[in-house]
């Protein structure tokens, strides 16, 4: 079960899961997020650091290999209904406010 | 001209951006870290430059470690490929410097990075702080249990004093730690919580420096105290107990790096870290502080009747031959209580030509309070049923004192009296004299032993 602190992802976690829906290392995954997000997007690396291990232990994602020091990872399915919800939840805030602009504009 | 510098930091574990800044001016005045230690960093001189430092977390680093855990390695790994390269760690935190103009951020989620820092001091606060906790039970429970039934005892050793004071100092210092850590977290997490940074760490070096001071000062007083109520020989066993156990410190702080160096295993590191080294420690102090007390009877020789406030001669009118003459102080003493042993002994002619050994003791209490003094008395007074001893009022105008009582054990009288004056009580025994005493011989004994106004 996702941990309280994941109930809602930041940006940068955002990202990171979306990324590890293919396999990728960690400075890759930085670097992919900011070609994704044309760096609007930037993730430090003892971010990136701290956000993988907390996954996870949360079994977001898994290590899938390690090259010397470098590690490989991937989403699991606990970590792709996060991202869903997550979605889903960006989703409801979008709507919300097209409804209220919509109102706005039809007043 | 050094190359190498020394500096006793005191900046706090979690913060991250006085040590990123004062890392930043080191460089810029030409000195770079390259060690950190508990108490000395060592820095190397080098070109002055503007170069970035980053400091950040790793959970399961360890000064204990003999080599970088996997997690370290893959955080220096990621770091390095941003530019940032590791300097070096001090117990979780990871010290990186990067030469680039504008290198990417080594923390860019200031949540995450606030919900490390507060682990890694939970880890390292709370086991501190019921280590602290059990030790300063353990500190405050004789002390206390003594001030609360025995005050006598309590004050005739101000050593326990002494250990109050430093403990309640120490607990003090750690609990101020503590709240200003929780103070920071709290301001932090209401400022991440918005989006914002982690709250600035109000600098308190002073702090620091103030209680190093002041903890050394308190012994320095505590040892003068020593000496002027006690045998040097005790004196001397504080310094050097004191001494040990400020390179025990030392050690024990540094004992873990100098193991790591040695690729010692981590079991090993702390085993030696938490029971070797304090058996050692425990084995030598013992050892030194026994031999010197061993060496050392602590007592200081009367040279001359100044030293003794009543002698023999002044008894017998007589001086005497093979004088041996001593003042024992009795315990550390306070400054509500001192006591010392005095003792003569010697021979003499008498007027028939018969050579006669005399030889007596006696212990001055001088007492600071009414209420410790009626404590003092009563300790004396109360029966001994275990010896059968009782004390027994005798008329006190001869001796000119306040109180006079004589002792006596299964009902007969022995050659010891307790004479009661301000402030003072003495309690005199006679081993080899002719008693009874002259009244003469008492109005002496009550003006020498009287406390001087």
């Amino acid at each position: 079960m996702a941990r309280e602190k994941f109930q809602s992802l930041t940006e940068q976690m955002f990202y990171i899961l979306l990324c590890l829906r293919q396999e990728f290392c960690g400075a890759d995954i930085a670097a992919q997020i900011q070609t994704m997000t044309k760096s609007r997007v930037i993730v430090g690396p003892g971010t990136l650091y701290n956000v993988l291990d907390s996954f996870v232990q949360a079994e977001m994602i898994v290590e899938t290999k390690v090259e010397g020091r470098r590690r490989s990872y991937l989403i699991t399915r606990k970590g792709r209904e996060m991202l869903e919800a997550e979605y889903r939840r960006l989703l409801t805030l979008t709507k919300d406010y097209q409804d209220c602009i919509r109102e706005e504009e039809g007043t | 001209m050094r190359n190498t510098k020394y500096r006793m930091e005191t900046l706090q574990l979690f913060d991250f951006k006085g040590m990123e800044e004062h890392l930043e001016d080191m460089a810029a005045d030409g000195w770079r870290l390259e060690e950190t230690g508990r108490f000395l960093w060592k820095y190397r001189r080098t070109e002055p430059a503007r170069v970035h430092y980053a400091v950040t977390y790793s959970l399961d680093a360890s000064e204990f470690n003999p080599s970088p855990t996997e997690g370290q390695l893959s955080l220096e790994e990621l770091c390095a490929e941003a530019g940032w390269q590791k300097v070096c760690d001090w117990m979780k935190m990871q010290i990186f410097v990067s030469e680039q103009e504008t290198p990417v951020p080594l923390e860019t989620d200031e949540a995450m990075r606030l919900e490390v820092i507060h682990k890694v001091m939970e880890r390292r606060l709370i086991p501190a702080a019921i280590l602290l906790g059990v030790i300063a039970v353990f500190q405050f429970s004789i002390p206390i249990t003594s001030l609360i039934w025995n005050p006598v005892r309590f004050f005739e050793n101000e050593g326990y004093l002494w250990a109050i004071l430093l403990w309640t100092l120490m607990i003090v210092y750690h609990g101020f730690h503590m709240c200003h850590y929780y103070r920071w977290y709290r301001r932090s997490l209401q400022s991440t919580a918005h989006g914002g940074p982690c709250a600035e760490v109000k600098p308190y070096q002073l702090v620091d420096w103030v209680f190093f001071v002041l903890t050394y000062a308190l012994l320095a007083i505590f040892l003068v105290r020593m000496l002027k109520f006690t045998r040097t020989g005790v004196t001397v066993v504080w310094v050097v107990h004191i001494t040990l156990y400020t390179v025990f410190l030392i050690l024990i702080n540094q004992a873990p790096r100098l193991l790591r160096k040695l690729r010692v295993s981590r079991g090993t590191n702390i085993v030696v870290c938490f029971v070797v080294l304090p058996i050692i420690y425990m084995i030598v102090a013992a050892t030194v502080i026994f031999g010197i007390l061993g060496d050392n009877q602590a007592v200081r020789y009367a040279e001359d009747t100044n030293g003794l406030p009543l002698t023999l001669e002044m008894l017998t009118g007589v001086s005497h031959e093979d004088s041996d003459r001593s003042v024992i102080p009795l315990g550390i003493g306070s400054f509500m209580l001192t006591q010392h042993l005095y003792a003569d002994q010697g021979t003499r002619m008498t007027s028939e030509g018969v050579k006669i050994e005399e030889s007596f003791y006696y212990t001055i209490k001088d007492v600071k309070t009414d209420w410790l003094y009626g404590k003092v008395l009563a300790q004396y007074l109360e029966p001994k049923e275990d010896r059968d001893q009782a004390w027994e009022m005798q008329d006190a105008a001869p001796w000119e004192a306040e109180r006079v009582y004589r002792s006596y054990l299964s009902g007969e009288a022995v050659d010891s009296y307790l004479l009661c004056f301000p402030g003072r009580l003495v309690e005199l025994t006679f081993t080899k004299f002719d008693i009874p005493l002259t009244a003469v011989q008492m109005a002496v004994i009550g003006r020498a032993l009287a406390p001087s106004i």
